[in-house]
């Protein structure tokens, strides 16, 4: 589903992504980790062409970039058109449009961009709205909402527009710990249903369990990759030890979180 | 001797106009000036004599070759009683339609400045004895030739100089459609522009201003003879009396007629005319009524401010459509376009309206673009203003969060979808403030477009307040107007700011 290869992004000197190389399955959940500035974000954001990148090559949902390819050219922008069609993104800062109350923040896109109509619109941002448990907040603006609400509408929002792969660049940062975990909630529930996924998170327990790989990058590399629970009890690189063990002790409540049964989740369980 | 009335000039003009209003204000308050008899004036050694250089040719004027040096006819005349009385004569450089009002205040001794001599202005200031008889003089494009007498200018559109006695004559007629000028040099152009079918003038200036041009003739003889006096302020009849007596003997010498001829102002039968001058020769206007007729001022305010109104909503639609187009060329279009508009709003923003009405109205004709009045005056507020509104649209724009752009590209929005639904929803909010803020601006600097001919609001003012004296109850009236229709426009502006507000914590 994603295919990333030889990937190098430069801010003037500094190489941010230095011949990064990865690839995931459809359905799988991959957790990106690594200390800040290591270009995990920019990965992502490369993955959504917010930023554009300057060799190799990437595939995702099956529209391939070739960085080598003409920029300005008719099929490149098409293709880049196509890929964020596909590819949903959740950012830190939820970005919602604050000019426009919930319902309207997720229908927008489906009206403007798949020309649907705005009756079927609102029936669709319903139905997402009440997924994320906010059917009763349809009306309110953003600036009414808790983060945590926000960033549920922001994750209907994305989903409204039906992608094949979902991006989550460090979606419970910016959230105060009370409202984390609806977030969280969501998120799982969305991995239940199969949805593809990669997320950047420090939610090192939520990473635990619900990646089925997480990627440890560092300074522009993938330093260490390897199955959710193998690369947290047992990681080998000594840099990814010596960052995992920066994360986990730090916070008692998520060892606690680590409890939460990792099989046979309802989805009832799961609000809340 | 066409070209002493240059732009630059004029634009200082318009400036010190704001000033000169509120020293009329204060005019119309009892002056307290002392009096200045002969006797004072010569202990002194030099006496003050009230003019405006502005006024031009052949009055008083900067000399082409010289311009620190003022000439003309009526500083020959200064000279001439200077050297009567034996002391130094000093001219006070005043706004002629402020220059009544700043005798009354004390700024010099006495008005020489083609003051004619009217039952109005003798009601606010002592005249001497007639210095020159004057008329007015009809002047056409060479190929007219339909107008030859007065009457012919009755469903013409005549140039006058504002508040001037040509435009009082016509108005006395009736049925003309006068165009009032700031200057003399510009309803010579509009002539020759053919945006005029006619210009009255005093003959004099007629001379000095249309003669030179070899498109423009003279048609008809001379009319409407009038006398111009020296103004004192009316306590100082001893002063009067000697200024009379100066007079007298510089005409008995002869010396009158040889600074007349010296400027080709003489006509034969001026000597007779007056050396037999009597007070009931006083040209006899219209009595004026009695008790000033408020509720026809207040029309007439009214109907000119219909104009301010008309003006300041169109060009500001221009305004703010031309701005956000300016604005998103500089911030989303290609390279040219985005090199175009910084260009545009530079330019535009670091040259002053008056220039740009100018050369809209003035200049444009010379390559072959003719516009009325009211359009460029619309072009040249609304281009004016578009140049700020686009800086206020591209503040607004950049004020919103780059995540929002991302997040509308992230959704398969295109550039232009996301900056018409997400980003100027948002920055229209922001922008509203400056904008309507820019609206009560323009709405008050659409009274520079006067200089084009448009009778707006302000100009309308200042021709009551001229002809009536009455600076201080028109003023207000006229405020009064302004305000009342800026603050309801601010109100309007306050309600939609709140209409747009989603920040509802």
């Amino acid at each position: 589903m994603i295919i990333v290869k030889n990937l190098v992004k430069s801010y003037k000197s500094h190489k941010v992504l230095d011949g990064i190389s990865m690839g995931q399955a459809r359905g799988e959940k991959v957790v990106l980790i690594g200390p800040s500035g290591c270009g995990k974000t920019t990965l992502l954001r490369c993955l959504n062409q917010l930023e554009v990148f300057d060799s190799g090559k990437i595939s995702v949902a099956g529209v391939t970039l070739d960085a080598a390819a003409d920029h300005s050219s008719k099929a490149w922008k098409a293709s880049r058109h196509e890929l964020r069609l596909r590819v949903g993104m959740v950012f830190q800062s939820f970005n919602l449009f604050p000019h426009m109350t919930a319902l309207e923040n997720i229908t927008l896109a489906p009206i403007k961009v798949k020309g649907m109509h705005a009756g079927d619109a609102r029936k669709l941002g319903m139905d997402f709205l009440e997924k994320v448990g906010l059917g009763e907040k349809a009306k309110f603006h953003p600036s009414q909402l808790s983060g945590g609400q926000q960033q549920r509408v922001a994750i209907a929002r994305a989903l409204a527009m039906k992608p094949e792969v979902m991006l989550f660049d460090e979606p419970t940062s910016a959230l105060d710990p009370e409202v984390k975990e609806d977030v969280l909630g969501v998120m799982r529930k969305l991995a239940y249903e199969g949805m593809t996924m990669l997320v950047i998170t420090h939610e090192i327990s939520f990473a635990r369990d619900i990646a089925d790989r997480i990627i440890f990058m560092d300074a522009g590399k993938v330093v260490e990759a390897g199955p959710a629970k193998e690369l947290c009890a047992h990681p080998k690189e000594p840099r990814t030890i010596e960052f995992l063990s920066k994360l986990l002790p730090r916070s008692p409540k998520r060892q606690a979180a680590v409890k939460v049964p990792d099989n046979q989740l309802s989805l009832e369980d799961l609000w809340d | 001797m066409k070209d002493l009335s240059p732009r630059v000039k004029k634009n200082l003009k318009k400036y010190f106009t704001a000033a000169l209003l509120f020293s009329s204000l204060a005019a119309a308050f009892p002056a307290l000036a002392p009096a200045a008899a002969l006797e004072e004036i010569k202990a002194r050694g030099v006496f003050r004599w009230g003019a405006d250089a502005e006024g031009g040719a052949p009055y008083v004027f900067p000399d082409p070759r010289d311009p620190d040096k003022l000439i003309g006819f009526e500083v020959d005349l200064a000279a001439a009683l200077a050297a009567k009385w034996g002391v130094r004569a000093e001219m006070v450089q005043n706004n002629w339609d402020g220059l009544i009002p700043a005798l009354g205040r004390g700024s010099f001794d006495f008005i020489m400045n083609g003051l004619e001599i009217t039952p109005e202005h003798l009601k606010q200031v002592s005249m001497s004895r007639p210095y020159y008889i004057y008329s007015q003089q009809i002047v056409t494009a060479k190929e007219r030739k339909d107008i030859n007498v007065p009457e012919d200018l009755k469903g013409k559109k005549v140039g006058v100089l504002s508040a001037s006695m040509s435009q009082r004559v016509l108005e006395k007629m009736g049925g003309v459609t006068i165009v009032a000028y700031a200057g003399n040099s510009e309803p010579c152009r509009d002539l020759k522009n053919g945006r005029l079918d006619a210009s009255l003038m005093d003959y004099p200036i007629a001379l000095y201003y249309a003669k030179p041009y070899a498109e423009l003739k003279f048609t008809g003889k001379p009319f409407a003879f009038g006398y111009y006096g020296v103004a004192v302020p009316k306590k100082d009849e001893a002063l009067l009396r000697e200024i009379n007596k100066a007079l007298d003997s510089l005409l008995a010498e002869g010396k009158l007629k040889a600074i007349y001829k010296k400027w080709g102002m003489w006509e034969e039968s001026m000597g007779a005319k007056m050396k037999n001058y009597g007070k009931e020769d006083a040209v006899a206007e219209e009595s004026a009524a009695a008790g000033p007729p408020w509720g026809k001022y207040l029309w007439m305010l009214l109907k000119s401010a219909v104009i301010t109104v008309e003006l300041s909503v169109i060009s500001m639609v221009l305004a703010v459509g031309l701005g956000l187009a300016l604005a998103l060329a500089r911030l989303y279009g290609a390279a040219p376009l985005r090199w175009l508009s910084t260009a545009y709003v530079e330019v535009v923003r670091g040259t002053p309206l008056l220039i740009q009405l100018y050369i809209l109205y003035y200049g444009l004709p010379n390559i072959g673009i003719k516009l009325s009045a009211f359009i460029a005056a619309i072009l040249g507020l609304g281009m004016n203003y578009a140049a700020y509104e686009a800086e206020n649209y591209r503040a607004g724009i950049q004020a919103i969060p780059r995540g929002q752009m991302e997040a509308a590209m992230s959704l398969g929005m295109t550039r232009m979808q996301a900056v018409r639904h997400v980003i100027l929803p948002q920055a229209m909010r922001i922008v509203i403030p400056p904008i309507s803020n820019d609206f009560i601006a323009l709405f008050k600097d659409s009274s520079l477009v006067s200089v084009i001919t448009m009778v707006e609001l302000t100009k309308m003012y200042g021709m009551l307040a001229n002809a009536t004296y009455n600076y201080m109850g028109l003023g207000l009236m006229t405020a009064a107007i302004y305000f009342g229709l800026s603050y309801p426009a601010s109100l309007a502006a306050r309600h939609l700011e709140k209409k747009l507000a989603y920040d509802h914590r």
